[in-house]
């Protein structure tokens, strides 16, 4: 049995990336609603809480609670801050396998591998390059594709 | 690798490509056969001309990266600039592979190839690619399991009368509203313009007024619904001949394939071991002259708007009982329901067509009194609802006949009603994954339950049977579970 965490580096993007989204989002309020200053404070108050909410508790979380277990016959996903999701699919129903690679082969923690199988699909988010190879590997392994 | 057809890059670029016009009119407005016309234009677009650049240069990109081969029985699809991805798909595990080809695109030599597995949740296609038909027998040479076998070869070629009499039968008002309402939205001012320079709704209105003329006491108003029901339903006529002209089907024992269409030509490759269940459909006046039509149920096929999974379009009783049906699906058989409605339970299956007739006469008289002055109009309705109404008894009825259930040997055969057509469906018992029972409180005086049983496919496929008896249902289902192994989900054993 294996286990695999999220990479930890995908969080900081994504906290910058929330970080970056609220300076524009404020930059863009100060701006246009300079003339109701209330409005204007009260949107940027608004941006910014949320921006750290998300990027500083929310993110963390999330990310501290997402992890992949594979055995040989199946793979399981768990995930979820206050509610705890379990996602389980058996090897031998999956139909296809989708690889997603972010830039620079993945080495920001952007790596997802989709399983397709009867009925929907479970998504593998934010793996690291190496655990999207091993991951890769495996499913090589137990004969669910070829990986090239 | 293979790269898709350069057309893609249109297909890419095409959301965009509009920006085209602006400079192209402007052109055209102001062309003059000289340098000093080309430069002035020049210099008025060469912006818009880099904008459109850049698109191009955007959509080339795209099909650039997207890159296709099939090795070691799988299909390998990767594409994307910034984020890869990268599609394994398995041979073995491909249910149905698609080749359309439009006639836009045959000059081209090009096709689009729609490749689907038993995966998914909306019946969506997982892979559609737009190839060079010489890429197009790649698939078949290179993928086994799409590989045509030796034993069982049998042919099925389907008569012109035969594709005219499956479109009249399965042509519905509602998939030609469908197909106008198509053209209506996606040809936005180009339809509107067309409909106003041809003033259709001027002759619809003349030609209404002339009908009405000739029959008299129909109102215009009611002619001009009849005019629109019936050309909805022409064109949903043309739409199936169109799709289904030149049906031609070939089976062996592991594939089946599939070609038809006289202008968009359509060759389907489905695996025999990925149809879940075959539904044989007809409707009263089919059941009245002992036709059938076959379809299948594998994931892929028939997933087109409008479309049905047909694969023998039209068969007389003995066809479907001795010669094409179990030629082409050999152990296929329709067996005599074992387990049907008992007589008391007449009344559940009419009540409803029964109860609509009672309600509507006097909701027809009191619209009359409320409204007197188009009292006519709701007299014609009146009639034109009861027949409907009429003629759901007499289906309620013959389906109060012939539906039922029987498991045999491993496979089921039902037959129920939904709506207006006449199913029976024919699958192995392995296909079943979920069997539910319901009875309302006062079923359990009458000691009768509905069943339902959920069969495997690629989105959620359930059967009802109304009105048995629950003791005949605990004993047929007693029986079955008892003899059932544990159902795995599909597993098959790897085919050279």
């Amino acid at each position: 049995m294996q286990e695999y965490r999220a990479d930890r580096a995908a969080g900081y993007l994504l906290c910058v990336c929330v970080c970056l989204a609220a300076g524009l989002l404020s930059g863009a309020a100060y701006l246009f609603l300079r003339r109701w200053a209330f409005v204007m404070y009260l949107c940027i108050g608004i941006f910014c809480t949320l921006a750290f909410l998300t990027g500083f508790v929310l993110t963390p979380l999330y990310f501290r609670s997402l992890r992949c277990i594979v055995t040989p016959h199946q793979i399981t996903c768990r995930s979820g801050i206050l509610l705890h999701r379990e996602k389980s699919v058996r090897m031998r129903t999956i139909q296809y396998v989708q690889i997603v690679t972010g830039p620079f082969d993945g080495a920001l923690g952007l790596n997802f591998i989709v399983l397709h199988v009867y009925g929907g699909s479970m998504q593998l988010f934010f793996l690291r390059r190496r655990d999207r190879r091993e991951i890769a590997r495996l499913l090589s392994q137990r004969g669910v594709f070829h990986a090239s | 690798m293979h790269r898709e057809h350069p057309l893609r890059i249109i297909r890419y670029s095409i959301k965009n490509i509009w920006l085209l016009v602006l400079p192209l009119v402007r052109l055209v407005y102001s062309y003059r056969v000289s340098p000093e016309a080309l430069m002035a234009w020049l210099r008025g677009a060469w912006f818009d001309l880099l904008i459109l650049l850049a698109i191009l240069g955007f959509g080339w990109l795209n099909w650039f990266f997207r890159e296709f081969t099939v090795e070691e029985g799988q299909l390998f699809i990767q594409d994307g600039i910034l984020f890869t991805r990268r599609r394994y798909v398995p041979g073995r595990n491909l249910t149905a592979l698609t080749i359309r080809q439009p006639p836009w695109l045959r000059p081209f030599r090009a096709a689009y190839l729609c490749a689907d597995t038993a995966a998914g949740l909306l019946g969506a296609t997982d892979i559609r690619l737009l190839i060079r038909l010489r890429d197009a027998e790649m698939f078949r040479r290179t993928l086994p399991h799409l590989r045509q076998g030796k034993r069982h070869n049998t042919h099925y070629k389907v008569d012109l009368w035969r594709i005219l009499l499956f479109s009249v039968l399965f042509s519905s008002s509602f998939y030609g509203s469908v197909y106008m309402a198509t053209f209506w939205f996606q040809g936005g001012r180009v339809a509107r313009d067309l409909i106003q320079e041809l003033r259709l709704t001027e002759r619809l209105n003349t030609l209404s007024e002339e009908v009405a003329g000739h029959l008299a006491g129909i109102p215009p108003a009611a002619v001009t619904v009849g005019l629109v029901i019936l050309s909805t339903w022409l064109l949903s006529f043309l739409a199936n001949l169109l799709r289904y002209f030149g049906f031609f089907i070939e089976s062996d024992k592991r594939l089946m394939y599939i070609h038809s269409g006289l202008f968009m030509r359509r060759r389907i490759t489905l695996r025999t071991q990925k149809i879940n269940f075959l539904d044989i459909r007809q409707n009263l006046l089919m059941k009245a002259f002992h036709l059938h039509t076959v379809a299948v149920n594998c994931p892929g096929y028939g997933t087109e708007r409008g479309s049905i999974p047909v694969c023998l379009p039209i068969l007389t009783g003995d066809e479907a009982d001795y010669t094409v049906l179990p030629k082409m699906f050999p152990g296929t058989r329709m067996t005599d329901n074992t387990l049907r409605p008992p007589w008391t339970s007449w009344w559940p299956y009419v009540s409803l067509p029964v109860f609509a007739a009672a309600a509507l006469m006097p909701a027809m008289q009191a619209a009359k009194q409320f409204f007197p002055a188009v009292d006519d109009i709701f007299a014609f309705l009146q009639i034109m609802l009861l027949i409907p109404i009429g003629w759901k008894f007499i289906i309620q009825n013959a389906a109060f006949r012939t539906s039922g259930v029987s498991i045999t040997g491993g496979r089921i055969c039902m037959r129920y009603c939904r709506f207006t057509t006449f199913h029976t469906i024919l699958a192995d018992t392995d296909c079943i994954v979920k069997v539910r029972i319901h009875r309302w409180f006062w079923q359990y005086w009458s000691g009768k339950c509905s069943l339902t049983f959920y069969l495997q496919a690629e989105t959620m496929r359930r059967f009802t049977l109304w009105s048995l008896k629950y003791d005949e249902v605990c004993a047929l289902l007693g029986e079955f579970l008892s003899t059932q192994t544990p159902i795995e989900p599909n597993e098959e054993t790897p085919q050279g």
